[in-house]
């Protein structure tokens, strides 16, 4: 069907719409579109969530049953039930054990957390973030670290009342400032377009080798100093750069990711003195 | 208005879905772009305006959820609804075979801007793994895209008897 001039304009003025705003707004950290859009898809999410977790251990159990032949009802339900049971109580275990690793990891810091649950993930999957059951409501502010017991997860980019989007390491828009442990070498760990994270800026002098492992520095002010990032996976020498390539990989497994501790403490606030580390 | 407001209900129920974590089965750079299958579908069932508009506002939200510049989506979303219109138009590819090359080409514009973007913002090395995470993209979002499609016709026309033409 041919479209009228008029309808063709529309479009192009729709898209010079976009390109200005892609070019001028950037990413707004906490703007009161993002806020209205959080607070209206936050039910959902959490009742999508609900969902998900309560009947998940339920359904594996139904479809692991489908397989077992038993000689009769009475004890094909009394397996059900006790198949049901299990999976519920191992379900809970490992929610347990998760909640219990974190608890100890809260306790060994010095700085007040909050535990949230990770209820959505990117809209459409070509940035990395998550979307955390946690807002301003809670004290949740943009650009607040954001971690696991096995290391550290991201940074808040968007807040509202109830609701955070979390930028992942693995983001290539997100930078920390890392240390290499045995070596003491400073760089700063990117995330990677191909996988896992990068490392830049370590001189080509550098002793790191495959294996080491890389935690923060505390000197970007955001990240507390300390924390596991990952260990190095690859170290090449760059063709042209002056710099290592080096390959991490995260500490964090993100796939697995169900609850998570929000540092409430904001930029500059960490105390990064030299001879402070021996007693964190 | 009766074409807007069945447009406003999918967008929220799949941007809904697309936002809710796909579970362990599938990461989440590979899952399918059903926003994008959305605008390929009102590019060819509903007026120019009214998918132009959806195509815009569609972006926004997602751009919204996700950890992109603002409206970046918006201009990804007008740039395939423009395309996928005149493609249409033009090679009249209105049937299942031509969906699917409608969805690859879409993602593939899509992707392709994207990272174009990303690249200008962060600097990053162009490998084979982009292309192939792009390949992969639009595998799933062709094979999820042709499923949705069925789905969103079906509704379309149960909606269109009892509203009315």
């Amino acid at each position: 069907m041919p479209r009228s001039t008029l309808e063709v304009a529309f479009l192009l003025l729709l898209i010079a719409v976009g390109l200005v705003l892609v070019f001028s707004s950037g990413n707004s950290e906490s703007g009161r579109l993002s806020g209205a859009a959080f607070t209206v898809m936050r039910p959902f999410q959490q009742a999508v969530h609900y969902v998900q977790s309560s009947v998940g251990g339920a359904w594996k159990d139904y479809v692991a049953l489908r397989g077992v032949k038993t000689e009769n009802d009475r004890l094909r339900r009394e397996i059900s039930d006790l198949k049901r049971e299990k999976a519920f109580l191992e379900n809970t275990e490992k929610e347990n054990q998760r909640l219990k690793k974190l608890l100890e990891f809260k306790a060994q810091r010095e700085f007040p957390t909050v535990a949230a649950q990770v209820i959505g993930e990117d809209s459409v999957g070509w940035y990395r973030t998550l979307l955390l059951n946690r807002g301003t409501d809670d004290h949740v502010q943009a650009r607040m670290p954001v971690t696991v017991a096995e290391g550290v997860v991201g940074r808040v980019v968007k807040v509202s009342g109830g609701m955070s989007q979390v930028m992942l390491i693995t983001d290539p828009d997100l930078s920390v400032d890392c240390r290499i442990v045995r070596t003491r070498d400073r760089g700063i760990l990117t995330g990677s377009l191909a996988e896992g994270c990068v490392v830049r800026y370590l001189d080509l002098r550098s002793q790191v080798l495959a294996g080491d492992e890389v935690v923060t520095s505390g000197l970007d002010g955001v990240f507390p100093p300390g924390l596991p990032l990952g260990k190095v996976k690859t170290v090449k020498k760059g063709t042209q750069s002056p710099f290592l390539d080096v390959l991490v990989t995260p500490a964090a497994d993100f796939s697995r990711l169900e609850e998570v501790l929000l540092i409430l403490k904001l930029t500059g606030g960490f105390d990064i003195r030299p001879g402070l580390d021996g007693k964190r | 208005m009766r074409e807007v407001l069945f447009v406003a209900v999918v967008g929220v129920v799949v941007l809904g879905i697309q936002v809710s974590r796909f579970g362990l089965q599938m990461p989440a750079a590979y899952k399918p772009d059903l926003m994008l299958v959305t605008v390929v579908w009102s590019s060819l069932r509903v007026r120019y305006a009214t998918g132009a508009g959806y195509a815009f506002v569609a972006g926004l939200l997602v751009s919204l959820f996700s950890g992109a510049p603002t409206a970046l989506f918006s201009l990804v979303y007008c740039l395939v609804f423009g395309l996928s219109g005149y493609v249409n138009s033009t090679f009249q590819v209105d049937r299942p075979l031509g969906w699917a090359l409608l969805l690859f080409i879409g993602a593939w514009l899509g992707g392709g801007v994207i990272a174009a973007v990303r690249l200008m913002e962060v600097p990053s090395t162009m490998d084979w793994s982009i292309i192939t995470w792009m390949m992969l993209k639009a595998t799933t979002t062709v094979l999820g895209g042709e499923l949705l499609m069925l789905v969103l016709d079906r509704l379309w026309k149960s909606y269109s008897r009892i509203m009315g033409e």
